[in-house]
């Protein structure tokens, strides 16, 4: 049983205030991923659970033990960098044996160990090779072999797979969850690629200027963000701004500036009134053009680009706003419209979601 | 009673709780900080203190006298020589040869010591830049093995490379003179006063000026000169606006380092002095190791000597300030991030490569000739060109006790011990400069880098004047260089060429990710293990590297060595070479030779370890 709680962790780079009373608990073996934009302070999170800096306040707790000051070197935590970090002058076998060296590991056992790790990575018979012998994602699987060969109480990610290519980095996140939910490790992750982490993760944290803005499964931050930020920061988004129209009860009547009359019902009562902006948000998919839907937008086809498995189309709305919408299904439908057809696009009620002016989410 | 604030929120224990915490948790970062800065503190501040103490404060009385007396005095400052000096003068001799001497105004010893600095500085820029831009941008076969040749005038001291002069171009004896010139065209050319010191001291220097160049054109962003040529720019005009403007931090750099090294150079007027040049002896340097002692039974230094050695100093200290801040400023030149390919070169008209061909035979014609006549005169008698191995043969026969074979066993002993002192505390040195932040970094790192501008003279008195009365009978660890030499004269080494290593790690380290460490300190290795297991096998070659540069300079050191040894016993290569440089030009050559070889070997393992890199060979 491994628990990571951070408690109100405060970073500062002398007058920067780079983490903001972050909190967040990750349960035994969790995956959870600190999503951001470059500068949000991820890394600078991932480096204090790590011991790499200091908090100026807060703890850092593993299984309920203060471990806020211990160095790096006591905490027993593997780590996989961005750029793999394996040490040039050793081979495989002696960078995936380095850790267990220093715990005074039996030589016969290390042995034994590398070799099931590099069985686990894939990577069996490549223990005398050097670092630079190697492709960048077997580098990247050794450093994985590296960081679980001690044992760690928690794995830490540092964008272990930003160097990589696509399709590598596809098969790699797969494998590391695979790995590490086989072994039963507690992982921090940390991604600026939303793919990546809506694909690896059980839970996202998702920063912004030094404070976690939301907490979630991958289908939670994506589908119910808590504010705006989330919602544009993940996935596609079409945002409109509006003005409430109508408040009964917990029906809510909003006008668009584009002239699209919108009427939401909420869980609860809204703190809003009469005349308040909001703002409107809606993914790019949902959309039908081909059936009757309560929320419909009337446009000019700005754009239109093939995609592959869809189509995504720009439409110019009335006050010059634009709507952008992937049609999957009615492809034989929609290519014949030309730049400049009208056309006419709905979707249910509830893939709208509702902002107040401050960005939190209306429920 | 004085009431101290001592309660737990008071600032000072704040401080205090601060610092306890900083210290516990890298407590060998900050091991290696205190002790190295102690060990510069106590073997090179303290003693600089002392000149300076010792310029202002005479026994009992203070006061700027010295400084007065030196520049009112036209022995050592005289703006308006006399009549009798001459730049150039031909003298038809009773046999009919016309000697042309080239020589030099004798305007004191302050401006002479000035002038050599900056006449020497300008004669170095102009072969230095030209080199470098030809080596750098202009393509021809041959290139990297005049790389290799350029390094040659490296392998000698400027004083070595002197007598090598004398045996080419002394009036009765040199080569040339006496079988080229006089029997050919019926002149003998000599050398004297500050032209021959500025000469050879170019010869030699202007290989730092080249080095230095050509590293900061190698170093830049070929995009950089490649976007002007895509804007329609020519090639004069990339040359004039790009090209130069970016090498300029390299080139004042290198400028102010020959200024400084030429400034202090001691051995090039000792010699010249000893063949009997009185001018040569009117430099700032030869008159501080030619009066120390202010008296018999006394450490104090001749005031003269020590106003002349805080003059030295300070001009030194200015230049190396400056030469700090373009170092830095190189940087902004250097490729940050990946390098968009190569530079592309200029291949040039089969008339302009012979040009080329004609100007490196030139340069290094002159710039090797000093070696080709120490290698003539160690293998040929004087006068009758006889093939002979007698000079050799007086350098080997010798006793270890008494002879050359003890003076090369002392250069070895003293070199070798000064160069594991310099491993160990420049690698420690560069690691915490490089990794670690702390307040006073800027002063640490101005500490471990200024040796390289100490002048060695005002350091060896400054040496003499501090030990100097020091207890004589510690062994091994004697410091008192009167009693017994060698402790200190290693330790001088030491703190001269440790720059040379400090800049060969600390570039090392600029390329190693601290990812690597963070790594191995994220698996359990604490601080120590970090730095023997990860930090010091990635940075081997740059140490090893450094270390080589640093060995070769300790073994031509030659201003703290004619200082500080007094006897024999304790002399080594350098210090017999001084000692002899008036009589024996035979042995002397023979024993020039065998150093030039010691230093050629250990020169040839660095540049296959450093290539183009060029910092540890400048150190700066």
């Amino acid at each position: 049983m491994v628990e990571l709680k951070l408690k109100n962790i405060d970073v500062f780079y002398d007058d920067f205030h780079a983490v903001k009373h972050v909190s967040l608990d990750v349960k035994d073996a969790e995956i959870v991923t600190l999503l951001g934009p470059s500068g949000c302070g991820k890394t600078t999170l991932l480096r204090t659970i790590a011991g790499f800096i200091h908090p100026v306040a807060g703890t850092v707790l593993v299984d309920g033990k203060d471990i806020t000051y211990f160095p790096p070197q006591k905490r027993n935590m593997g780590m996989i960098f961005q750029n793999y970090a394996l040490w040039p002058h050793m081979t495989i076998e002696e960078n995936i044996g380095f850790g267990l060296k220093i715990r005074g590991v039996p030589s016969d056992q290390i042995v034994k160990r590398v070799a099931e790790l590099l069985k686990v990575v894939q990577l069996e018979g490549q223990e005398k090779k050097y670092p630079t012998q190697l492709s960048g994602g077997q580098q990247q699987r050794v450093a994985l072999a590296r960081a679980l060969a001690i044992e760690p109480v928690v794995l830490l990610c540092d964008e272990p797979l930003s160097n990589l290519d696509y399709k590598l980095r596809v098969e790699l996140r797969t494998e590391i969850r695979d790995i590490a939910k086989k072994m039963g490790v507690t992982v921090v992750y940390v991604t600026h690629d939303q793919t990546e982490a809506l694909a690896i993760s059980d839970r996202i944290a998702v920063i912004n200027h030094g404070i976690i803005e939301q907490v979630g499964t991958p289908f939670q931050i994506f589908h119910d963000p808590d504010n705006l930020f989330v919602a544009t920061f993940i996935g596609e988004s079409n945002l409109f701004e509006g003005t409430i129209e109508q408040i009964q009860n917990n029906s809510v009547t909003i006008k668009l500036d584009a002239g699209i009359t919108i009427t939401k019902h909420f869980e609860t009562q809204i703190e809003l009134n009469v005349g308040d902006k909001v703002t409107v948000m809606t993914r790019y998919d949902g959309f039908k053009a081909n059936e009757q839907y309560p929320v419909v937008f009337s446009g000019k086809v700005k754009h239109k680009a093939f995609m592959g498995t869809y189509i995504q189309f720009e439409l110019s709305l009335g006050n010059g706003d634009s709507l952008f919408y992937n049609e999957q299904e009615a492809l034989d439908l929609i290519q014949t419209l030309d730049i400049g057809d009208e056309l006419t696009v709905s979707l249910p009620t509830e893939k709208i979601l509702v902002f107040n002016g401050a960005g939190a989410r209306l429920r | 009673m004085i009431q101290t604030d001592s309660s737990p929120s008071s600032p000072i224990n704040r401080v205090v709780q601060k610092m306890k915490t900083e210290f516990s948790s890298d407590p060998l970062s900050w091991l290696v900080i205190l002790g190295i800065s102690s060990f510069f503190v106590f073997f090179m501040v303290f003693p600089l203190l002392f000149v300076l103490v010792n310029s202002v404060y005479y026994r009992g009385s203070v006061g700027f006298d010295a400084f007065t007396f030196l520049f009112t005095n036209p022995k050592f400052f005289d703006p308006i020589p006399s009549s009798d000096d001459y730049y150039i003068r031909l003298v038809k001799q009773e046999d009919g040869i016309t000697v042309i001497s080239l020589s030099g105004l004798d305007f004191g010893i302050i401006l002479n010591s000035l002038i050599i600095a900056v006449m020497t500085t300008l004669l170095s820029l102009i072969f230095g830049i030209f080199t470098a831009f030809l080596m750098a941008r202009v393509e021809f076969p041959g290139k990297s093995i005049l790389g290799g040749l350029l390094l040659i005038p490296l392998i000698l001291p400027p004083f070595v490379s002197g007598i090598g002069f004398f045996a080419l171009f002394g009036l009765e004896q040199g080569i040339v003179n006496r079988f080229f010139l006089a029997p050919l065209f019926g002149i003998k050319l000599v050398f004297e006063g500050l032209f021959a010191i500025i000469f050879v001291q170019s010869l030699h220097y202007f290989t730092l000026i080249y080095l230095n160049v050509y590293s900061s054109l190698m170093n830049a962003d070929p995009s950089m000169e490649e976007s002007a040529e895509n804007l329609g720019a020519s090639r004069m005009t990339i040359t004039r606006k790009i090209t130069l403007p970016l090498a300029m931090p390299g080139i004042i750099s290198g400028s102010i380092l020959v200024f400084i090294l030429a400034l202090e150079d001691l051995g090039t007027p000792i010699i010249f002095g000893a063949f009997g040049d009185p001018i040569a002896k009117n430099t700032m340097t030869y008159y501080i190791q030619d009066n120390i002692f202010a008296g018999q039974e006394t450490t104090e230094i001749v005031q003269d000597s020590a106003a002349l050695g805080a003059i030295l100093l300070i001009t030194a200290i200015i230049g190396f300030m400056f030469l700090r801040k373009y170092v830095s400023l190189r940087e902004y030149s250097m490729v940050s991030k990946g390098r968009a390919g190569e530079f592309r070169t200029y291949n040039p008209k089969i008339v302009i490569k012979v040009l080329i061909y004609l100007y490196f035979v030139f340069i290094l014609l002159l710039s090797t000739l000093p070696h080709m006549g120490i290698l003539y005169t160690s293998f040929f008698t004087p006068g009758s060109r006889q093939f002979t191995l007698d000079f050799y043969r007086v350098v080997f026969a010798s006793s270890e006790s008494s002879g050359f074979l003890l003076f090369v066993k002392n250069t070895l002993v003293y070199s070798f011990i000064a160069t594991i002192l310099i491993i160990i505390l420049a690698t420690l040195a560069g690691y915490v400069a490089n990794r670690k932040k702390f307040p006073g970094q800027s002063a640490f790192d101005a500490l471990v880098t200024i040796p390289i501008a100490i002048p060695g003279v005002v350091l060896g008195i400054g040496f003499i004047r501090m030990f100097g009365s020091f207890p004589g009978n510690w062994g091994l660890l004697t410091l008192n260089p009167i009693v017994f030499p060698p402790t200190l004269l290693i330790i001088s080494y030491t703190v001269r060429k440790f720059p040379f290593t400090v800049r060969a790690v600390f570039a090392g380290l600029q390329q190693t990710d601290e990812v690597l460490e963070e790594a191995a300190q994220n698996l359990g290795a604490n601080k120590p293990r970090v730095l023997f297991g990860i930090v010091v096998p990635l940075i081997a070659m740059n140490i090893v590297a450094g270390a080589l540069v640093s060995l070769v300079y300790t073994m031509s050191e030659v201003s703290t060595t004619l200082i500080l040894i007094n006897k024999q016993s304790y002399g080594n290569i350098v210090w017999k070479l001084a000692d002899i440089s008036g009589g024996d030009i035979g042995v002397f050559s023979a024993v020039g030779v065998l150093l030039m070889a010691i230093q050629s070997l250990s020169l040839i393992g660095t540049n296959l370890l450093l290539k183009n890199r060029a910092e540890a060979l400048t150190g700066i």
